[in-house]
């Protein structure tokens, strides 16, 4: 069932990468010289690599797996979390509610992209689903990396337009360029609606995982409460927290909300990296091994035994 | 008469300086009426904007005051250093001030290409000197015809299109920080023109809330009657600053009317909620260490303008058909007030010479009504005398104290004046008339 590595996989991963890169050029331009062309050619770059990365999560259900459980391995998490951050920005381009926001969220959904390039070729890995549990906590954690991501974007876009607005050499460009992006109170609401919705499933994600990792034979051990993955995920989910309670919390408006929820982002990046790293349950019990690849002798792919 | 325009703006100097030598129309009259009782023969009017502070006398050549009298009374007034405002200073003369004066209320001088306020400041200069008493014919014309080639500059090009004041740009800026107004408090400091005119802009963004706080109510209670809201009283500007969430400020005082240690106990108030504040006030009510504080951000007049140059570019190409309607105008009004000093001139020389002629008139009549023929023709040749001696007393007296160089100057206008070559030459003229001693000086 567990195949190894797919070559369209890594090719509709690397095309979507190509193509997110392609729509943060196209976005870098639209806001710092508008013109009538780079709004469409955005448009569907971005639709494209919707296209693009949801095609690689069916395809990877359908004919790789070739069951309709999904997330079946890291690169299935990573092309679902590219096609949701796809549709929030066509959604965003379509509404024109937070303009400016594609010019920092399409960096990150080339990120998770090309993330995915990697995981689908070099650092496979699968995911062991073998309880509702561990379907809910591995759903949860890649809605609430998207909701984590829109909020980070949102962050640092709200930083942007604050330095727009400070700036004292007000020059026609950068009036223009203001004029392309989203108010302040509207981006704070937005980090503030998608750090809320990232707390609750990020939430989620720890019950899950708690309750995962403490089951059965899929333990990490008797610490594992302090390791590295556990203690981040705690710290993530603790700065969402106080994020989300900024409209509660006055101190922790404006910016200091803005650079939390980057602050969040870059975590739980790190959360997702060293889970990525670490040996997970199955290692751990002995379930999982490294096994070299002749063909790529560098590389080195964890598969299900 | 000689024309000086000397003074700074947003062009040599800081908005430091600017703010610092800037008057109201209050300081304006006072100035103008201590130079006027100091230089009474001069002919004064100051225009004194947020964007410059500029004189414009009319005086005698090598009359007073001059460009440095100037400088040392405003710098005197304004307690500011003089070599600092000297570094900032330019000055023109004759033409080249009327020029100045025209492209000024044309609004080719401004900020802000073809903004539509500086003409009416100008109006304001020139209405205060004329209450004051301190300009007379020369400054009358060059007012008036600068003021009437600023409207047509306007209405003759398309010199003050686009987006030119700094009201509608900082309703922009507050377009940037919020999404909605209809939850938000207004608060406008001062009641002064500016401060109407950007709240006449804000309103139409209808904030639910509208705060004018001004020392005089009743100035307060005139805008609210005009343009609707509450009238808040001064004396709880904290409150109100913890209320709003735009706040407009303008009001004339000398000093920054809140400072960052007063206003950073009321963040906390605010809940840290967004604050934009908006001070076109010179010199600026806010101090600029307020904008630097979490969640509040705070435009100058000097920001704002700035960020409305940018129209200028469409504007730019406009400027060269404003010029074509000004130098014409230039040429017109120097040589008309020139000339119109030389009629008030001859009309004074005239006026003078008759009332020599009448007192001595007077004084002869009185010796010729018992003198028998022979006494008569020696009185009115005595008359004759008196009267040219008398006239021409006090011209030879400063013809005799003058340098070598005027002297050479005033024998050639002589010469043409009085055809007096002319006269040598068919042998007409006497010695008594080349030379003509003042004898009979004493008598004046």
């Amino acid at each position: 069932m567990n195949a190894p590595t797919d070559i369209l996989t890594t090719i509709g991963m690397t095309a979507a990468t190509a193509l997110s890169l392609g729509a943060c050029g196209v976005a870098v331009k639209r806001v710092c010289c508008s013109a009538g062309w780079e709004r469409t050619v955005e448009r569907v770059l971005v639709i494209l690599v919707t296209l693009m990365t949801a095609g690689v999560f069916v395809y990877r259900m359908a004919a790789v797996h070739q069951q309709w459980a999904p997330l079946q391995s890291h690169v299935d998490g990573l092309a679902l979390l590219g096609a949701m951050l796809g549709v929030v920005m066509v959604y965003v381009q379509w509404t024109k509610r937070l303009p400016g926001l594609d010019l920092f969220a399409l960096p990150a959904l080339a990120l998770v992209t090309l993330w995915g390039v990697c995981a689908s070729w070099w650092t496979l890995r699968w995911f062991e689903v073998d309880s509702i549990w561990q379907t809910a906590h591995l759903l949860s954690v890649f809605t609430g990396t998207l909701c984590v991501t829109v909020a980070a974007a949102a962050g640092a876009l709200w930083l942007y337009v604050d330095r727009q607005l400070r700036a004292k050499d007000h020059a026609p460009e950068r009036l223009a360029r203001l004029g392309r992006l989203a108010d302040l109170e509207s981006v704070e609401q937005a980090i503030t609606w998608s750090a809320s919705a990232g707390f609750v499933l990020l939430t989620l994600a720890l019950a899950t995982g708690t309750i995962v990792v403490t089951g059965g034979d899929n333990a990490l051990g008797s610490g594992w409460w302090y390791s590295p993955k556990v203690v981040l995920a705690g710290v993530v989910w603790a700065i969402f927290a106080l994020v989300m309670h900024v409209r509660f919390v006055p101190t922790f408006r404006g910016r200091r909300a803005a650079v939390l929820a980057i602050v969040g982002f870059v975590l739980l990046i790190a959360v997702l990296g060293i889970a990525q790293a670490l040996p997970d349950a199955k290692a751990a019990t002995g379930k999982l091994e490294v096994v070299p690849d002749p063909g790529r002798p560098q590389a080195a792919e964890l598969i299900c035994t | 008469m000689h024309l000086i325009c000397v003074g700074i703006s947003h062009k040599t100097a800081p908005v430091e300086l600017r703010e610092r030598v800037a008057l109201n129309a209050d300081g304006v009259a006072d100035a103008l009426r201590e130079l006027h009782t100091r230089h009474p023969a001069a002919e004064i009017a100051l225009v004194s904007t947020c964007n410059r502070t500029e004189f414009y006398t009319a005086r005698p050549l090598h009359g007073h005051p001059r460009v440095d009298e100037l400088v040392e009374f405003l710098a005197a007034k304004r307690d500011v250093d003089i070599d600092r405002l000297t570094e900032a200073l330019y000055h023109h003369d004759n033409d080249r001030a009327i020029r100045h004066l025209m492209r000024v209320s044309a609004g080719l001088e401004s900020m802000v290409i073809g903004e539509g306020q500086i003409i009416g400041q100008v109006r304001e200069a020139y209405d205060v000197a004329q209450q004051v008493g301190s300009v007379g014919g020369v400054l009358h014309k060059v007012f008036q015809n600068a003021l009437a080639i600023g409207k047509r500059v306007r209405t003759e090009t398309e010199i003050g299109s686009g987006r030119t004041s700094v009201a509608s740009v900082a309703v922009d800026f507050a377009r940037h920080v919020f999404r909605k107004f209809d939850d938000k408090t207004l608060l406008v400091i001062g009641a002064g023109k500016m401060t109407e005119l950007t709240l006449r802009h804000f309103r139409e963004l209808n904030p639910q809330r509208v705060l004018v706080c001004n020392r005089s109510a009743d100035k307060a209670e005139a805008i609210v009657a005009e343009h609707g809201g509450e009238v808040a009283p001064f004396e709880k500007l904290d409150d109100h600053l913890v209320e709003a969430d735009i706040v407009i400020s303008s009001t004339g005082s000398r000093d920054a009317i809140v400072t960052a240690d007063r206003f950073k106990p009321l963040l906390k108030r605010r809940r840290f909620r967004n604050l934009y504040i908006i001070d076109i006030a010179v010199p600026r009510d806010f101090e600029p260490a307020v904008g630097e504080l979490a969640n509040v951000w705070l435009h100058d007049l000097d920001d704002l303008q700035r960020a409305i140059a940018g129209d200028a570019a469409a504007r730019n190409g406009q400027v060269g058909a404003a010029e074509s309607i000004i130098e014409p105008a230039v040429a017109q009004t120097y040589e008309s007030v020139q000339t119109g000093d030389l009629n008030d001139l001859i009309r004074r020389l005239r006026q003078r010479l008759h009332d020599i002629g009448a007192s001595e008139t007077q004084r002869t009549l009185g010796k010729l009504r018992d003198a028998d023929p022979d006494t008569q023709a020696k009185l009115l040749d005595e008359l004759s005398h008196r009267l040219v001696n008398k006239i021409l007393h006090r011209p030879l007296s400063e013809l005799n104290r003058t340098s070598a160089m005027q002297s050479a100057m005033y024998a050639t206008a002589l010469r043409r004046l009085f055809e007096l070559d002319a006269l040598d030459a068919e042998d007409l003229d006497t010695p008594e008339t080349n030379r003509v001693e003042d004898d009979d000086a004493g008598a004046e």
